[in-house]
């Protein structure tokens, strides 16, 4: 048997040879890998499985000759195929297949792109694919543990979650998430959510890095597009699934003006469920039976987890603050 | 616009879901796959629209629940419903939905 293929080292249109030497665990997932991932070992039983490979530049042009390419961004493409896969290009990154039952990925790092930023759309976009046709429903949140249970902040980019996340860090507590939050229903016979490690580093901006995060605060640019760094966090994430207890939406930043009070208040199921749909990790699967499982996945979350929503000015001398009123809230 | 009048024929829309959470509801079309949400006066219209085949019969139901004035009641109801056909999740029955 060949050698470990690394992104790095692998000519880019070496056929896969399909041996997978390495397995990780993230977001509950055991991820089978032809290439080495800055990801721990899978320890439990996983929610699933997820097979990725290497493909060269011509897997990719085949697979996409004759499809639509539809522009989500300046800088990403997207195309269903016929057979029901999903295919992804990002400019300057790479690109992406998730085969239809999403239970494998082949990806191709374009030649410049930083091996952290590509693993950032790897285990987040490309992966929601494959978990959303597997039936799971991920959110667009960042998760903290705080005194043992999970707190997830809803929010979109650009919303502040990381730098919030980066404070409560800060104050020592551990990211559970930076961007993708994996829930499981608690199977402990009561009605509670566990909450899924993701992969360990945030991506903030410097100077949030800087004051909140101290020396680990060095990381790689994310992509051309943003000034956020991808900042490892070295071990200091959560390992474990922990029990979910709060879900804050937070406002927008035009919605609190700079010397506005901070405010938690509760939503009401209906705002709730809002919230948690509006927040879905891939809004790009749209086909009937998804969006039915996804409103009934909602429902059960709203249900079981408290939903408040988050005011506060977006002044960064005011995050501990912010900090603190939550875990008051938690408290409560 | 969606042209609906007191006496319109209204049925919902087979690609509509329905849940009610707690007096309120929200609907998803999916065919779209876009979300609304509504009061709890909003959803005792959208439970009468599938009771009723009219928008008389629904706004006469509403006229018996609640205390507002007939004229406001059926502004307010054809107003819901205009809005609602708009987005596929109503169809006047001489009127394919969008």
């Amino acid at each position: 048997m060949a050698g470990p293929v690394t992104l790095e080292s692998a000519p880019f249109d070496a056929v896969p040879h399909g041996g997978y030497f390495h397995e990780y665990g993230v977001y509950g997932i055991r991820l089978r890998s032809e290439f080495p991932l800055a990801l721990p070992p899978q320890t439990g039983q996983p929610l699933g499985v997820i097979d990725l490979r290497i493909g060269p530049e011509d897997f990719f042009q085949d697979a996409v000759r004759g499809c639509a390419l539809e522009d989500r961004t300046v800088w990403h493409k997207l195309a269903r195929l016929a057979d029901g896969s999903s295919y992804m290009h990002w400019r300057d990154l790479g690109e992406f297949l998730v085969s239809a039952d999403g239970r494998q990925i082949t990806c191709r790092k374009f030649p410049d792109a930083a091996m952290e930023s590509f693993q950032v759309y790897l285990l987040g976009q490309a992966l929601a694919f494959a978990l959303v046709k597997q039936g799971f429903e991920p959110l667009h949140a960042t998760t903290l543990e705080v005194k043992g249970r999970a707190v997830a902040f809803l929010g979109d980019s650009g919303f502040g979650k990381s730098s919030l996340a980066a404070c409560f860090m800060g104050a020592g507590h551990t990211l559970v998430t930076d961007d993708m939050l994996i829930l499981n229903e608690s199977g402990d016979g009561g009605d509670g959510y566990v909450a899924y490690p993701g992969p360990d580093r945030i991506k903030v901006f410097p100077g949030i890095a800087r004051r909140f995060l101290g020396k680990r605060a060095t990381g790689v640019p994310m992509n051309s597009g943003t000034g956020k760094l991808v900042i490892p966090i070295g071990g200091g994430g959560c390992c474990h699934p922990v029990p979910l207890a709060r879900i804050y939406a937070l406002c927008a930043p035009h919605e609190v003006p700079r010397k506005a009070a901070i405010r938690i208040e509760p939503l009401t199921p209906r705002e709730a469920f809002i919230s948690i749909v509006a927040n879905t990790f891939n809004s790009a699967l749209t086909g009937a039976d998804r969006l039915q499982r996804q409103a009934d996945a909602a429902i059960r979350l709203v249900r079981s987890v408290p939903v408040r929503k988050l005011f506060y000015p977006r002044v960064l001398s005011q995050l501990p603050a912010v900090q603190d009123a939550i875990v008051r809230d938690l408290g409560a | 616009m969606a042209d609906v009048s007191i006496v319109s024929p209204v049925r919902i829309s087979e690609d509509v879901l329905f849940q009610e959470l707690q007096g309120e509801a929200v609907l998803l079309n999916l065919k779209t796959g876009v979300y609304f949400g509504l009061d709890s006066v909003g959803t005792r219209i959208w439970q009468l629209l599938g009771e009723h085949e009219v928008l008389s019969e629904v706004v006469g139901a509403m006229l018996r629940e609640y205390d507002v004035t007939e004229e406001c009641c059926a502004s307010d109801v054809m107003s819901l419903v205009t809005r609602m056909a708009d987005h596929g999740l109503v169809a006047v029955v001489d009127r394919e939905p969008k």
